[in-house]
C-alpha cells in the first residue's frame, strides 16, 4: 500500500514538473509553534507542528493536503472557588494531558480575476470531535485595485460529557476525565455544537504605497458550549458543572491599513477590531507592525506590538456565591474582564533561484523564526483578591519549499 | 445589496487609480495583508493560539489580496 502512494505520488510530481515550464507548480509548508504559559495557576504548553502541501497540477487548480497536531500539556483551573464559606478565591487545578490530531484537504481553481477555494477538515482528540467544511471565494474589480472576498464554513463537532442523572444545571456533575469517550458506555455521552461563520472582506488599493482593508465577520454557536470539566461552587451540596447559554452568536469588525514609508524603506501596518457577542462580552483590539528587508533582499525583519482588552460577559462573577448572575455561571476566564498587550519580533529569510530552478527542483525556500512575548491579565478573576496575571511566550518556527 | 454598491462608490472614489506598473511595492511580501504563502500560515498558526486565551473572534482579516497584480 505505501509503495503504491509513493508510485502514484511520484508520477504526480512528475506530471506535475513535465508539464510546460510555468511558475509554481507544488509548494511545502512545515511549521511548529512553541506556547508555553507559566505559573501561577494553570502551567501550560502546547507544541503545534503542521504540514501543508499543495500541488498544482495545471496554473489554475490547486489540490492541498495537510495535517497538524496539539499537543497539550499542563494543568487548568478545574474548580473555581472550591472552597466554599472559607477561602472564596482559591483555586483547584487538574493535569491536561492531550493531543488533537487535524487533517484536512481542499481544491482552489483560478481564474483571471476570481479564486474559488473549498475545503474540509477532521480533528479528533480524547474528549472532542469536529468536521468541518469551508468555501472561500475573492474577485479583483475596477482595474485590480479592489478585492472582494467571502468566505463561509461550517463546523459538526461533538464534545463528550458525562450522562446526567439530574437534568436541573445547578446538580450537574463535571467530567472527571476523558478516558471512554465516544466508546459504548451508559455513563458518558456526546453533546452536539454546531458552528456556523461568515466573514467578508474588501481591501482597497489607494495609491502606490496605501492599502486598507475592512472585514467583517458573523459567528453562530449552537449546542453544548460549556467545558465538561469545569465546576463553579455556586452554593449548592457540591460544586457543579459550569452551565453557559447554549447559544452564542458573535460579531467582529476590523479595518486594517498597510503603508510603506519609502524615506525608511519600511512598510508600516496598523490593525484594529471592534467585537461583541450575545453574552455580551464586548472587545477592542489594535495591532502596529514594522516590516523592512535588511542587509540584503531576502531578509526581512518584522517587530509588532499588540493590545487587547475586554468586558466580562453578562453571567460572569468572580464569585456566585457573592454576587450571582442570573442562571447561568462559568469558572471560564476567558469570559471575565480581561487584558493582554503582546510584543514580538521575527526574521524570515526566502531568497528565490534566479535561473532556473536550485537542484532542478525548487524555484523559492523560506525559513522563518519568530518570538512574542504575552502579558496576561485578568481583572475579575481574582486569586485571594488580586487580578490573576500569567505571562506566555510563543515561538514559531516555519520553513516553505516552492517547486 | 446597498452595502455593495456603498463599497463600489467609495472604491470608484478613491483618489488615485493605481496602475499595473505602480504596483511593485503591494504586490511585496511586506505590503500584502497577512504576508506572502509563508506568512500567512503562519499568521493561520498565531490565530490559533490567540484565539483560544481571548474570548473575542473574528475578523482578523483575509491574507493575501490587495496587490491586484496577479
Amino acid at each position: 500500500m505505501q509503495l503504491r502512494l509513493v508510485r502514484a505520488a511520484t508520477l504526480l510530481a512528475a506530471f506535475t514538473m513535465t508539464t510546460a515550464p510555468r511558475g509554481e507548480v507544488a509548494s511545502f509548508h512545515g511549521r511548529t509553534t512553541y506556547y508555553s504559559e507559566g505559573t501561577p495557576y494553570g502551567k501550560m504548553t502546547v507544541i503545534n507542528p503542521s504540514t501543508v502541501l499543495t500541488v498544482k497540477p495545471w496554473e489554475s487548480f490547486g489540490i492541498t493536503g495537510g495535517y497538524s497536531a496539539d499537543i497539550v500539556s499542563g494543568a487548568s483551573i478545574k474548580t473555581r472557588n472550591a472552597a466554599r464559606g472559607q477561602n472564596p478565591d482559591a483555586v483547584s487545578s487538574a493535569s491536561v494531558k492531550d493531543t488533537r490530531h487535524v487533517v484536512n484537504g481542499g481544491l482552489s481553481f483560478k481564474r483571471k480575476l476570481s479564486t474559488l477555494q473549498a475545503g474540509y477538515n477532521y480533528s479528533t482528540e480524547n474528549d472532542y470531535r469536529s468536521h468541518s467544511v469551508d468555501v472561500f471565494g475573492k474577485t479583483e474589480l475596477l482595474q485590480k485595485t479592489v478585492e472582494l472576498s467571502i468566505a463561509y464554513s461550517h463546523n459538526w463537532d461533538s464534545v463528550c460529557d458525562r450522562v446526567q442523572i439530574d437534568p436541573d444545571p445547578t446538580r450537574r456533575l463535571s467530567l472527571d476525565n476523558s478516558v471512554g469517550c465516544f466508546k459504548p458506555s451508559d455513563k458518558l455521552t456526546t453533546r452536539p455544537i454546531a458552528i456556523d461563520a461568515i466573514q467578508g472582506g474588501w481591501t482597497q488599493l489607494w495609491s502606490p504605497t496605501f492599502a486598507t482593508q475592512a472585514t467583517y465577520s458573523i459567528q453562530i454557536m449552537n449546542g453544548f458550549l460549556s467545558n465538561p470539566y469545569r465546576e463553579v461552587n455556586i452554593g449548592v451540596s457540591s460544586p457543579a458543572q459550569e452551565y453557559v447559554p447554549a447559544v452564542r452568536v458573535r460579531q467582529a469588525a476590523g479595518l486594517k491599513a498597510n503603508w510603506y514609508i519609502k524615506p525608511l524603506k519600511t512598510a508600516f501596518r496598523i490593525g484594529g477590531r471592534l467585537y461583541r457577542d450575545t453574552w455580551d462580552v464586548r472587545a477592542i483590539s489594535g495591532e502596529a507592525e514594522l516590516e523592512r528587508y535588511v542587509f540584503i533582499d531576502a531578509l526581512r525583519l518584522r517587530a509588532r506590538g499588540r493590545y487587547y482588552a475586554q468586558g466580562r460577559a453578562a453571567f460572569y462573577s468572580d464569585d456566585y456565591l457573592i454576587e450571582p448572575r442570573g442562571v447561568y455561571f462559568t469558572g471560564d476566564r476567558e469570559l471575565s474582564s480581561m487584558r493582554t498587550i503582546l510584543a514580538g519580533v521575527r526574521i524570515a529569510y526566502g531568497p528565490s533561484a534566479t535561473h532556473g530552478r536550485w537542484l532542478g527542483l525548487l524555484s523559492k525556500v523560506e525559513a522563518s523564526l519568530g518570538l512574542d512575548y504575552i502579558w496576561f491579565r485578568y481583572d475579575d478573576f481574582t486569586i485571594n483578591g488580586d487580578p490573576l496575571k500569567k505571562t506566555a511566550l510563543v515561538g514559531t518556527f516555519g520553513l516553505s519549499l516552492t517547486f | 445589496m446597498r452595502l455593495f454598491i456603498l463599497v463600489l462608490a467609495i472604491s470608484s472614489a478613491a483618489c488615485v487609480t493605481v496602475r499595473p506598473q505602480q504596483r511593485g511595492v503591494l504586490s511585496d511580501a511586506i505590503m500584502q495583508f497577512g504576508g506572502n504563502e509563508h506568512d500567512s500560515v503562519e499568521h493561520a498558526h498565531f490565530r490559533h493560539a490567540i484565539d483560544n486565551r481571548e474570548g473575542a473572534f473574528g475578523a482578523e482579516g483575509v491574507s493575501g489580496g490587495g496587490c491586484g497584480c496577479n
